[in-house]
């Protein structure tokens, strides 16, 4: 597992060109957003102060007046946005594809992309069969907990339905890293063995299932990166004054700069889990190849 | 046994030590309707089984031909009463998850001058046309008690607690006693006034003092309305005697979990009864207690009780919570409650407010609940903003939130459907009642004290409160002691934000600089026209600069306008707010920057109170860039499942 990890960061760095394709990716979504909050923005805050003082001054007045006086437009922006996001999640299937082939084949971004072409009818495959995994444990887990609760309603302890609420947490937040890590592994092992959605997800199933003393472990440690650069982002965050044009625009850098180090941390995610799939392998399917392979 | 003699002690040293105040009490509180009730409670069963003794005075001036009770507790009692018709759904919920959690109260016996009289009782619906309500009954008496009279009317009755809703019931353990024993209405210009329970109105009765007798399992931990005078036990049960003077309701709580921490404050003795996973909050209770006590009585009045018994409900508890009762109070909080997240103090303090507005100046809820809830939800925002500062209620994760924010957000849910002054269950909803009886109120008062001052407005509740403590005001009561108080006749505004339902909106529509040139055209020079003339620019730059402010609303106020120009410079201008539209005028050399109006807090939009002449963007920047990077890291988020 630490070999996988350690792997998997050298791969990210030196796939870095596909780390920037990624992030070019998530920067286009944050601006289309920006673009569609600043649409509303502008005609809801009119010629009003607030479009000066929220620079200094995050009122909550004046959230809940755009709130209070503009929410059906503000229901335009949700729609735009959960279309926006729908676009950028189909995207996302492809760029994940690109992504997977970049850390298990030498070759160069632009076939990466075109790899990615390639895989997507798989990959899309693979993706509603673990989200549709993922969708299936919430409502288990929902409805089991609002089952316990109501069992548990005449319950003198006060705790009971804390503890029913927590380990439900616990357990949906554990299944969907259980279906994260079959989905990443299904997709390496379709690129791999060029095998079809539903194998490569029932081959991860079993695999992770198996084996999960490595699989899930690497999970949880790539997990915790995650987590710890967001502990950074958030401790750096809290030194810049965010109330001049000058603050403003250090920690919106300061955020495009933790989007491109987690762009970095999901390529070395699929380096990292390739590594570990190929060690299980055996070196007879996953010795990356040095040819710059073109796209079929 | 250790916290009822802690108990005794404290209570002994409160009834010595606060002359001051009881001696005020005693003076004060007419005796209309004075209760001695022996109970017991079947913690098994959730019944209380009671024998009441009530001496009623009639200090009206018409004779009483008959009497009429409250039975509050009959609401619970099917699906047809008018309060669950009133609840709708939402009671369909509640009774999904309790299908046998009803409760009622019967009347077993009814004596005058030892007669049983309890086939005569008749139940009446004063409110509505529900002939199932079962809440109010009527009693015709053999002969009227003149004016003066007094009658002893003995009670026999049995309440069956339902599974906890609105205020009353019982969730495990925990028991909430409240509205439990029959008991009059308010006898008052020759009518009865005894409304049906409904599912948005409260209480009204009138004062008198209690005597309470209670007999429980022995490991109950009971609070209580008024003061406990004995406790003595028995095998497995326990008698504690309660005593109240100078109050109108009397209530109490048992659970065995409850822990008791006891504190005394300038003669106040303030008896927290604190669920055990809540411990760790009680200093956040006690102090939120004393800085109300203190406020109050700096800015009020005095605080008269001896005693108040704060109540931490037990799980699954939660509807007796954030409830007021005669020198008792429910608050309520979770296992883990954030510092930022100050709902045991905003409780604490509105439930205290309540000893005030509800407890000793005891205005009729059914009918006027704004002179409670939105009096006490004014003070209790001043006091939580002077306490606790900037983000008084809620500050956490950089929001803050202080009490003019509540208000609003809870007013402007449904700012216009009802007026102020409108009876409880004739609100359009649950929360039109809530906007405007707490909030509207609350802002009407915080607009109050922008045009008075705060100082004024303070002496002037503080006028009111003396004048109607122990007494039943009207809403026409409050507005004449304020006309008395500040010298002003305020009626031009009450009468706008009391009695209508419109709303007050204030916008800065237009701000413009135009540059002015010379002369130019055939000047007339008598009645000759002259050479055409080219209009020139002067030589310093001349602008007319034009601010229009516009009233959108129905409500006139007065309100100020500040002018902001490119060089720095302000002016400000006063406008009567009484025409559609005001327009200012200026020419100089400068160019008006932005025009602000300085309207009032119940301002339903504060947006448009101001305007640019050009809109900035920065602000703009900040705002949208960080939904945008919040955006993509939920797309992160989302395409790594």
């Amino acid at each position: 597992m630490g070999r996988a990890y350690i792997r998997g960061f050298v791969l990210a760095l030196r796939r870095w060109p596909v780390v920037l394709v990624l992030f070019v990716a998530s920067l286009l979504a944050g601006l289309s957003f920006t673009a569609a909050a600043w649409s509303w923005l502008s005609l809801a805050l009119g010629s009003s102060l607030a479009t000066r003082t929220l620079l200094t001054d995050l009122n909550v007045q004046i959230f809940i007046d755009l709130f209070m006086h503009h929410r059906e437009s503000l229901g335009m922006l949700v729609l735009a946005g959960s279309m926006l996001a729908v676009a950028f999640v189909v995207l996302g299937v492809w760029l994940n594809a690109a992504a997977i082939a970049s850390v298990g084949e030498e070759i160069s971004a632009s076939n990466c992309l075109l790899r990615g072409i390639q895989l997507y009818p798989t990959y899309l495959g693979l993706w509603a069969l673990s989200n549709g995994c993922m969708l299936a444990s919430t409502v288990a887990v929902f409805l089991s907990a609002r089952w316990l609760t109501r069992w548990t309603a005449e319950s003198a302890a006060e705790m009971t339905s804390y503890w029913i609420v927590a380990g439900g947490a616990v357990v949906g937040a554990l299944l969907w890293l259980f279906f994260a890590t079959v989905h990443d592994h299904a997709r390496i092992r379709s690129w791999g063995a060029g095998v079809g959605a539903v194998r490569a997800f029932a081959w991860a199933l079993a695999y992770v299932a198996r084996r999960q003393r490595r699989t899930l472990p690497l999970a949880v440690l790539l997990l915790g990166t995650s987590g710890a650069l967001w502990a950074v982002y958030q401790g750096l965050s809290h030194y810049l004054a965010t109330n001049s044009a000058f603050g403003v625009t250090l920690s919106l850098l300061s955020g495009e700069a933790l989007l491109l180090a987690r762009m970095f941390l999901r390529v070395w995610w699929f380096g990292a889990e390739t590594d570990l799939q190929q060690g299980r392998e055996g070196a007879a399917s996953w010795v990356p190849v040095a040819i710059d392979r073109p796209a079929a | 046994m250790r916290s009822v003699v802690t108990s005794l002690m404290a209570a002994a040293g409160v009834v010595l030590g606060l002359g001051k105040g009881t001696r005020a009490l005693e003076a004060a509180a007419p005796h209309v309707a004075n209760y001695r009730i022996e109970a017991t409670y079947d913690a098994t069963a959730h019944t209380v089984t009671g024998h009441e003794v009530l001496t009623w005075r009639n200090t009206t001036s018409d004779a009483a031909p008959d009497l009429y009770f409250h039975l509050y507790l009959n609401a619970f009692a099917n699906n047809r009463s008018s309060f669950v018709r009133e609840a709708g759904e939402s009671w369909a919920d509640w009774l999904e998850l309790h299908p046998h959690g009803w409760g009622y109260i019967v009347v077993k016996s009814l004596h005058i001058g030892g007669t049983e009289l309890s086939d005569r009782i008749r139940f009446v619906h004063p409110d509505d046309d529900n002939i199932d309500d079962r809440t109010v009954f009527r009693l015709p008496l053999d002969t009227p008690l003149p004016p003066g009279g007094v009658l002893d009317v003995e009670i026999d009755f049995v309440a069956q607690l339902p599974k906890l809703v609105a205020r009353s019931g019982y969730a495990g353990p925990f028991a909430f006693v409240a509205q439990w024993f029959p008991k009059i209405g308010v006898y008052d210009d020759g009518h009865w006034n005894c409304h049906q329970y409904h599912l948005n109105t409260e209480f009204f009765a009138d004062f008198g003092s209690y005597d309470v007798t209670l007999t429980l399992p022995r490991e109950s931990v009971v609070g209580a309305t008024g003061v406990l005078q004995e406790s003595r036990e028995d095998g497995t049960t326990k008698t504690l005697h309660f005593t109240a003077d100078g109050v109108h309701d009397f209530a109490w709580a048992a659970d065995p979990r409850f822990q008791v921490i006891e504190q005394t404050v300038d003669g106040t003795l303030f008896r927290l009864l604190l669920q055990p996973n809540h411990r760790a909050q009680a200093a956040r209770f006690l102090r939120a207690a004393q800085s109300a006590q203190e406020r109050y009585q700096q800015w009020i009045g005095r605080y008269l009780y001896p005693q108040l018994t704060i109540v931490d409900p037990g799980p699954g508890g939660a509807a007796a919570g954030g409830m007021e009762y005669p020198t008792l109070i429910t608050v309520g909080t979770t296992w883990w409650m954030p510092r930022g997240l100050r709902l045991p103090e905003f409780l604490t303090v509105h439930e205290f407010g309540h000893q005030y507005w509800y407890g000793m100046v005891a205005n009729n809820e059914f009918e006027e609940a704004w002179l409670d809830e939105g009096v006490n939800s004014y003070v209790e925002g001043r006091i939580m903003d002077s306490v606790h500062g900037p983000g008084s209620y809620v500050d956490l994760f950089g929001l803050r939130m202080d009490s003019l924010a509540l208000q609003r957000l809870e007013y402007l849910q449904a700012p216009q459907y009802d007026p102020i002054v409108r009876r409880a269950w004739h609100f359009l909803d649950r929360s039109s009642y809530g906007a405007i009886s707490y909030g509207k109120t609350a802002l009407v008062f915080d607009t109050l004290q922008a045009y008075l001052g705060k100082d004024v407005l303070q002496r002037a509740l503080a006028a009111y409160f003396q004048r109607w403590r122990f007494r039943h005001p009207r809403g026409a009561d409050l507005l004449a002691s304020m006309n008395e108080s500040t010298g002003q006749d305020l009626s031009w505004y009450f009468n706008q934000v009391i009695s209508g339902t419109g709303v007050l909106d204030y916008a800065v529509t237009r701000v413009n600089a135009e540059e002015l040139h010379g002369n130019g055209g055939y000047p007339f020079t008598g009645g000759e026209v002259g050479a055409e003339v080219i209009p020139q620019k002067p030589v310093e730059r001349q602008y007319h600069n034009e601010v229009v402010v516009e009233r959108l609303g129905s409500v006139v106020v007065p309100v100020d306008v500040h002018i902001t120009f490119d060089d720095g410079s302000t002016t400000g201008e006063h406008w009567d707010g009484r025409d559609r539209w005001k327009r200012f005028e200026y020419t100089g050399p400068q160019r008006v920057e932005w025009a602000v109006v300085d309207s009032p807090p119940l301002d339903v939009n504060w947006l448009n109170n101001s305007r640019m002449r050009a809109a900035g963007t920065r602000g703009i920047v900040r705002v949208a860039g960080r939904w945008g990077f919040w955006f993509q890291n939920l797309m992160y988020f989302l395409t790594g499942l």
